[in-house]
């Protein structure tokens, strides 16, 4: 992208943040005129940017807005609510624009074409001023004739006449619910009901209906026509929530008289009066009606529907209602169709819904509205329900769904935040460098106070390291169910392939841990998976022979385990034989006969990691990819996790991968050795001990040790390092040993003295140096020193 | 030498994209984000052949902008370009009474820039 558009971009959405905000502060303040100049500028210059660009749709938009802008400003439109709402849509939907361009480099499909309806309704503002946008809640007073139906009927215009003759007020209201109206706790219908003296009512779809299958079922496409005896302020107070939708005005005579006289009036029947229960289950009839109006008729669906309203009509007790009915079902029943009674139906209850007063009110005869015979008074009636039907309810769509940003998520190259994760890490080390200056001032240059001063400033530097260092790790942070939502599929497939049964069990989904790590896990976690399928589980015949269930279990849990994710794949297969597992090893020579006699039943089942091995009696397809289960361990080691395997002969077998939630900053303890000052990842460290000399028993050649009940075999870090020099012991005679873990083994390190445990970036080893074994990496130390990390693992190998 | 040009206007895009047209076509080109940065640098001794500015701008317009450059010592005949939109004829009669040379429409490319340029700065 180039930087003329970025700027653009960034700019954009500064103003567009400043339109917003301006617009909702002269909301609250609407006598505020002040920042109509402010206003104008910001989308002024926003359209002007545009046009640097090749964006007709934009443009177009923000062009309509200026020139609306324009004319607010100069007094030629007043600002109003509406215009407010209809200028933020603008600017939704240029913020929408905005991020297609930004995501995509340019504004993609939907935005290629501008916006015709948000084009059309702020230009509307321009064509028809003043009069219509200065309705905040202040009714309009308009005597235009047009606003009243002609459709009018005259039983209706007869009973306003009275009423105005009677010095009462006419009103005709036109209410017109916002699509979100259902989420901000305003009841249309329920506002209509709630209306004193009602003499005529319509409901409308606000837009067509789409399709039943678009239909936004909880966005409101309503518009109410009310015509009503009442007075100016008790509408003002019956819509004080809602003033901006909706509008009134007041019904003179002479607006009266000129309605056309020769309107068609009712014709045949009503359900006026019926129970809300009856029309409600009227609608439902109706809608079943429509569904199977194609059938021939009568089908038993249809004998059904007409023997309801029948039922029904009966209990309603309207005379006329019934003989229409049976009128249509005669015809229905003449013409082998279900039309007649259809359209019967719809025409009943479209009238039957702008009918449906509160009985206070005079309840007249309602004029078939120009919609006559399509179902919307059933929608209607059900307010939102959406019968499913070709032409129904339908939201405000396209600029609406625009307009409704998605939650923030903001996307950032992975890149940018290893950066950022690879800064923090410096800090981190860098920070450690202000306990050496504290130690330097104190010891050199005799400044107590100075190195007091630097040590609490180190500890506040710490504290915030340490919280940014855990704020970026939650960035990186992403659920194992990234990986483990792919082995459903893959379990499947492999099963049906080897023509076995097994119930795959994944828990602990939403653990989290580092996107590397998660990454790291994937493919030992598939291999791990597959050999389980392959070699742990048995075919049904086997399982059931061995009185297992016919049907495998396999479990992949995910926890966290204070700074490590374990996942351990479980399953109650075969297990794995020690002794199968010794007769392999012997047969391919991998160790030496004599060790091999020597190790226990768990060393043995550990043998399944040496380079080489392959216990399946066959090579199989499956398993046998090239990658032993020694890969996977040395993958797993490689990010600095440790896998562990167990394993019961016959009822399964157990192995766990324990992960550090990220890798980016090792904890390691420094210790000396040789003169030299190496560090020991801490997650290997198990403790740290002072080791008489007296306590060193030498078994086989081996130098021991006997520490809480466990036999320990010791190693001189000399020694493994080919350093010929003892290890040094304190005035007490004792060594410093070091209990390490390494796999699954305890071992015990001499070395020279322990000192405290650090943070650290470890970088690895590179170029030359990369190919020596033993060390994991090195370290840059606080005060510019080098600290070579060891692997304690490669050591003892 | 290089004839030194200002460019007023309060949208950084704007300027952005001015700046490398006319760098591009060997300008040095100096910019202020309103009118009051503008007069203080011409306040200040800075003396530009030429001055592009918007008119819509905060703390103070291109029109006020105008008005007082031209009442600097020295500033009676620089030419002074009015940036403004297709819909502001207006404006630009107002921008012409306050003392611009002329104006430009925006979005203008470079093409169009540099052809006016050439119309009011002699040499060019």
């Amino acid at each position: 992208m180039n930087a003329l558009l970025q700027q653009f971009l960034q700019e954009s959405r500064e103003a567009l943040e400043s339109i917003g905000s301006t617009l909702l502060a002269m909301e609250r303040e609407p006598g505020d005129h002040s920042r109509l100049g402010e206003l104008f500028r910001l989308v002024h210059t926003l359209k002007g940017n545009s046009g640097l660009f090749d964006f007709p749709a934009l443009t177009a938009v923000l062009h309509a807005a200026e020139d609306v802008m324009d004319a607010v400003r100069n007094d030629a439109l007043g600002f109003s609510q509406p215009l407010a709402d209809q200028l933020l849509d603008a600017a939704d939907y240029v913020s929408a624009f905005l991020d297609a361009v930004e995501s995509q480099g340019t504004p993609g499909a939907d935005f290629q074409v501008p916006p015709r309806k948000l084009v059309e309704g702020l230009r509307s503002w321009l064509a028809t001023p003043a009069l219509e946008g200065a309705n905040s809640g202040v009714a309009l007073v308009s005597t235009q004739n047009s606003r009243l139906p002609v459709d009018l009927p005259s039983a209706v215009r007869d009973l306003l006449i009275d009423a105005i003759n009677a010095e009462r007020t006419a009103f005709l209201l036109d209410y017109q619910p916002a699509a979100d109206c259902f989420f901000q706790g305003t009841d249309p219908l329920h506002q209509v009901r709630q209306l004193p003296d009602v003499l005529w009512r319509r409901i409308r779809p606000l837009e067509a209906w789409l399709p039943a299958a678009e239909i936004d079922a909880y966005a409101c496409n309503l518009r109410f026509e009310i015509l009503l005896l009442a007075s100016e302020e008790s509408l003002a107070e019956h819509f004080r929530y809602v003033a901006d939708q909706a509008t009134w005005w007041p019904i003179t005579l002479a607006s009266l008289q000129s309605v056309d006289e020769s309107v068609d009036t009712a014709s045949g029947s009503d359900l006026a009066g019926f129970e809300p229960l009856a029309l409600d289950i009227l609608s439902t009839q109706y809608q079943a009606l429509s569904a199977c109006s194609q059938e021939p008729w009568p089908s038993g669906q249809h004998v059904a529907i007409v023997t309801t309203l029948e039922r029904v009509l009966a209990s309603q007790d309207d005379v006329t209602a019934m003989a229409a009915f049976q009128d249509c079902r005669e015809q229905s029943n003449r013409q082998n169709d279900a039309k007649p009674l259809l359209s019967w139906l719809s025409g009943a209850m479209e009238k039957a819904i702008a009918d449906d007063t509160p009985s206070t009110g005079p309840v007249t005869t309602p004029v078939q509205g120009e919609l006559g015979g399509r179902p919307i008074a059933c929608q209607a009636l059900a307010l939102g329900v959406a019968p499913d039907q070709a032409d129904t309810i339908t939201p405000r769509r396209a600029d609406e769904t625009a307009s409704q940003a998605p939650a923030k998520v903001l996307k950032v190259e992975q890149e940018k935040i290893d950066r950022l994760m690879n800064l923090i890490g410096e800090i981190v080390v860098a920070k450690n460098g202000l306990p050496y200056l504290a130690e330097r001032a104190e010891e050199q240059y005799g400044q107590r106070e100075l190195a007091r001063e630097i040590k609490a400033q180190y500890a506040v530097v710490n504290r915030i390291a340490e919280d940014l260092q855990d704020a970026i790790m939650q960035v990186r942070m992403m659920p194992v169910s990234f990986i483990l939502q792919r082995f459903p599929r893959l379990v499947r497939d492999i099963t049906r392939k080897l023509d076995k049964k097994v119930n795959l069990i994944l828990e602990g989904e939403d653990t989290e841990a580092d996107k590397a790590m998660i990454e790291a896990l994937a493919d030992p976690l598939v291999h791990i998976v597959r050999n389980s399928l392959d070699h742990g589980l048995e075919a049904p015949a086997e399982r059931l022979a061995a009185g297992k269930p016919e049907t495998g279990t396999l479990r992949i849990r995910a926890s966290q385990n204070a700074d490590h994710v374990v996942i351990s794949i479980e399953d109650d297969g075969r297990g794995i034989d020690p002794q199968k597992i010794k007769v392999k090893v012997a047969a391919k020579g991998l160790v030496e006969p004599a060790a091999l006699e020597a190790m226990s039943d768990q060393e043995l089942v550990n043998l399944v990691f040496l380079p080489g091995f392959s216990t399946a009696e066959q090579v199989s397809d499956l398993s046998g990819r090239g990658v032993g289960m020694d890969v996977v361990r040395s993958g797993i080691e490689k990010v600095g996790g440790h896998l562990r395997l167990a394993s019961q002969v016959g009822q399964g077998t157990q192995l766990s991968l324990s992960l550090p939630l990220s890798m980016a900053v090792t904890q390691v303890m420094v210790i000396e050795s040789g003169g030299q000052r190496f560090g020991i990842p801490m997650d290997q460290v198990m403790e740290t001990v002072r080791l008489p000399d007296n306590a060193i028993h030498t078994i086989k050649h081996q130098p021991t040790a006997q520490l809480r009940g466990r036999t320990i075999p010791l190693k001189g870090l000399n020694q493994l390092l080919a350093v010929p020099l003892e290890q040094v012991r304190n005035e007490d005679d004792e060594y410093a040993l070091m209990v390490l873990r390494s796999r699954s083994e305890l071992v015990g390190l001499l070395i020279d003295d322990f000192y405290g445990s650090i943070d650290i970036i470890l970088k690895p080893m590179v170029g030359i140096l990369g190919e020596l074994s033993g060390y994991s990496g090195t370290a840059v130390m606080g005060d510019g020193s080098i600290l070579m990390i060891l692997n304690p693992t490669e050591l003892f190998a | 030498m290089s004839k030194n040009i200002m460019i007023v206007d309060d949208s950084a895009t704007m300027l952005m994209s001015l700046r490398s047209s006319l760098e591009m076509s060997g300008f040095k080109v100096e910019a202020a984000n309103d009118g009051v940065q503008a007069i203080n640098k011409l306040q200040g001794g800075y003396k530009p052949d030429l001055i592009i500015t918007d008119i819509n701008m905060p703390n103070m317009g291109g029109l006020e902008l105008i008005g007082k450059a031209r009442a600097l010592p020295g500033m009676r005949f620089t030419p002074i370009l009015a940036l403004t939109t297709e819909s502001q004829q207006a404006k630009r009669d107002e921008a012409k009474r306050n003392g611009a040379t002329g104006w430009l429409v925006k979005p203008i490319n470079a093409t169009d820039l540099l052809g006016v340029i050439k119309q009011v700065l002699p040499g060019v």
